[in-house]
């Protein structure tokens, strides 16, 4: 159960560990690191002079959103693997094989077999039938206000949460990395944030993930070719060399020693795989290129760069076990734990084979990537406030420019109260909100996506109500199990044994769905049903589909 | 294109036919990945002892190798769909269009 406890916090998120950390007080602000501040401030030089071009370009809603629809494939392809490589997956997985071996490796298949559902099943439907949001698909032959309340506000419960985890984390990973507070941190972070989506929109977030994805493959790259090196380009010496380090020995390559409970695998395995299928800010890309085979071009380029750089992660992440382990007089503390916490193996090992400089880039990239990350997020989530909640809401009275102003002031909205939040999680075990984010976009936005795509069935009637049963079930049993019930509230054992409830939480949804729109013999549900062909032809023909744009 | 043109193109054969193969193709490849990804999981809950069968003289085993094996095919199934709806469905699908636009002037 504690190693449950544990990876759960590796996933996605470095942060997690380093907030359980800091209230053991493991975690010591570094001395200021001068080489990872100085690339760091080219970076955002270089990301704000591109919001700028990006601004003059972005004086449309539809720009703001999605960049007019008119981003390359592969950079957009770049910026999808770039959402998915975030801070966390970086160190978090790579610290999640150095401790807990082969069981580390199901946060990476978890995201490797998650994208190509999205390519067979979703990327094209997606694009020929939304403008910007997943909201607009699902709402698509629906009753709009109430299908659109339901799953903008599921969208909004998982972008928020996530958010939270990655604003918290990023605090804790620039105290330790650049040796800045953790409050300035934070500011930071969220200005730059406010800046790149409020002005560049779409377009300006997508060139700050693309650059990102860049640098962080080469910064993987660089590391693992030397990791490779240092082991004489010997795969198998990988391995051998890893049991003779790791305290646990041959075990370390077997299953079984991060996460105990069979059934609790699974549960991890259907959240990751539909989670990661139902994350709003990663489906809204989708709407960025021109057309379906753009978008599914994207995700083949995504799949490739993300295959090659959790390869990179494997060969890191099981060398580190050896190398940290047999130079524990620099990594490890008097007390036997490594230093500055948890999540920095990556960290360590760049140190390791790249020294001072490889270690300044690798934190200069990881301070990009949580930029990057937080940017997509936003933009995500004020496209839901101003496209399907206010512009559906707002009825006659709707305008463009007021549109425009709600967008913009969401954002900064969600700037200011990620600081607040930051704040207040400070010194909370925040590991339950990433888990909540995923269990949310598993339960209720993948399963509700994909019906409402290829079930000519579904009603709104069906939509609503398995969209709130599904959010309701998925927070009682968060708090119910180990994360809140055990971790935050510090009670003695949970009353639902697993960390993630997708489990329980998904059969719970179809059920809901399938029978409530099965039964549903209302008017409402015969328009429904009926629109299912017009719909069937826009996804499959993608005609009457918004242009994209020329530029 | 009118709305009674377009519901036309989705009800005849030719059209019926190139979808129904496009639909074999995502399904199949959905199901398999899914299958593969499956038995990883439930191997590393379930069946763990079959997971550290080793492989070769040294400590790997069958589980490094699944995962390994899982980066690098999930890759290589979606480059064979890409391959497959550019090369294939696309030009069919757009002669198709311009074979009914026509014979409908």
């Amino acid at each position: 159960m504690k190693y449950l406890i544990l990876l759960t916090s590796w996933l996605l998120l470095s942060n997690n560990l380093f907030a359980a950390e800091a209230l053991t007080g493991t975690v010591e602000k570094q001395p200021l690191n001068t080489t990872a501040i100085t690339m760091f401030l080219v970076f955002v030089v270089t990301t704000l002079l591109i919001t700028v071009w990006a601004a003059i370009r972005s004086k449309t809603t539809s720009a703001l959103y999605t960049g007019g629809g008119g981003i390359n494939y592969w950079q957009n392809g770049l910026a999808i693997a770039g959402d998915f490589i975030s801070a966390a997956s970086f160190l978090g997985i790579t610290s999640a094989l150095f401790f807990i071996g082969l069981d580390g490796s199901l946060l990476i298949i978890g995201v490797m077999g998650s994208w190509p559902v999205i390519l067979f099943l979703i990327a094209e439907r997606l694009r020929n039938l939304g403008r910007y949001t997943l909201v607009d698909v699902v709402s698509f032959r629906l009753k709009q206000r109430p299908v659109k309340l339901v799953i903008a506000t599921a969208s909004l419960a998982v972008l928020t949460f996530y958010l939270i985890g990655q604003l918290v984390g990023a605090g804790k990973l620039i105290q330790l990395l650049f040796g800045l507070d953790y409050i300035f941190a934070l500011v930071i972070v969220s200005s730059l944030m406010i800046i790149y989506v409020s002005l560049g929109g779409m377009l300006a977030t997508t060139w700050v993930q693309f650059i990102k994805a860049i640098l962080l493959v080469i910064g993987g790259g660089i590391t693992s070719f030397l990791v490779l090196k240092y082991f004489n380009f010997e795969f198998g010496k990988i391995f051998t060399s890893a049991v003779d380090s790791h305290p646990k020995g041959l075990a370390s390559l077997q299953p079984g020693i991060g996460f105990k409970q069979p059934l609790g695998v699974v549960s991890l395995g259907l959240t990751m795989l539909l989670g990661f299928i139902g994350l709003p800010h990663v489906l809204m890309r989708m709407f960025t290129v021109k057309d379906a085979a753009a978008a599914r071009k994207s995700s083949f380029v995504a799949i490739s760069i993300m295959s090659l750089f959790y390869l990179m992660v494997v060969v890191i992440g099981f060398g580190a076990i050896a190398i940290l382990n047999d130079n524990p007089e620099t990594y490890y503390d008097a007390a036997g734990k490594l230093k500055g916490g948890g999540n920095m193996v990556a960290v360590h090992i760049a140190h390791f084979v790249g020294g001072d400089f490889l270690l300044g880039f690798m934190a200069a990239v990881t301070f990009a990537t949580i930029l990057a990350v937080v940017a997509g997020l936003t933009l995500s989530a004020s496209a839901t406030i101003a496209h399907d909640l206010y512009r559906t809401f707002a009825g006659d009275k709707h305008s463009e420019r007021t549109e425009m102003i709600i967008m913009r002031s969401s954002v900064v909205g969600v700037g200011v109260i990620g600081i607040l939040l930051g704040i207040i999680f400070e010194n909370q075990n925040v590991a339950f909100v990433t888990t909540f984010a995923l269990a949310v976009s598993a339960s209720v936005n993948a399963p509700i996506l994909i019906a409402s795509m290829y079930w000519k069935n579904l009603t709104t009637r069906g939509v609503v109500w398995s969209g709130i049963i599904g959010l309701v079930s998925s927070i009682i049993l968060i708090v119910l199990g180990p994360l809140v019930w055990v971790n935050v509230l510090g009670n003695e054992s949970a009353i639902f044994p697993y960390g993630y409830p997708t489990i329980a939480t998904l059969p719970i949804t179809l059920i809901c769905l399938y029978f409530i729109s099965k039964f549903d013999n209302s008017d409402r549900a015969k328009q429904d049903r009926a629109g299912f062909e017009e719909q069937y032809i826009r996804s499959e023909l993608g005609i009457g589909a918004a242009d994209a744009s020329n530029h | 294109m009118s709305d009674i043109n377009l519901a036309g193109i989705v009800k005849s054969d030719a059209y019926k036919s190139l979808a129904s193969k496009r639909k074999r193709i995502s399904y199949t490849l959905t199901g398999v990945n899914v299958l593969a990804y499956s038995i990883y999981v439930l191997c590393m809950g379930f069946a763990r002892e079959f997971m550290s069968t080793p492989v070769g003289a040294g400590p790997m085993n069958i589980g490094i190798v699944m995962v390994i094996f899982l980066i690098i095919f999930a890759a290589v199934i979606s480059g064979y769909y890409v391959w497959w709806t550019n090369k294939r469905y696309d030009p069919a699908l757009k002669q198709l269009l311009s074979s009914i636009n026509e014979g409908s002037k």
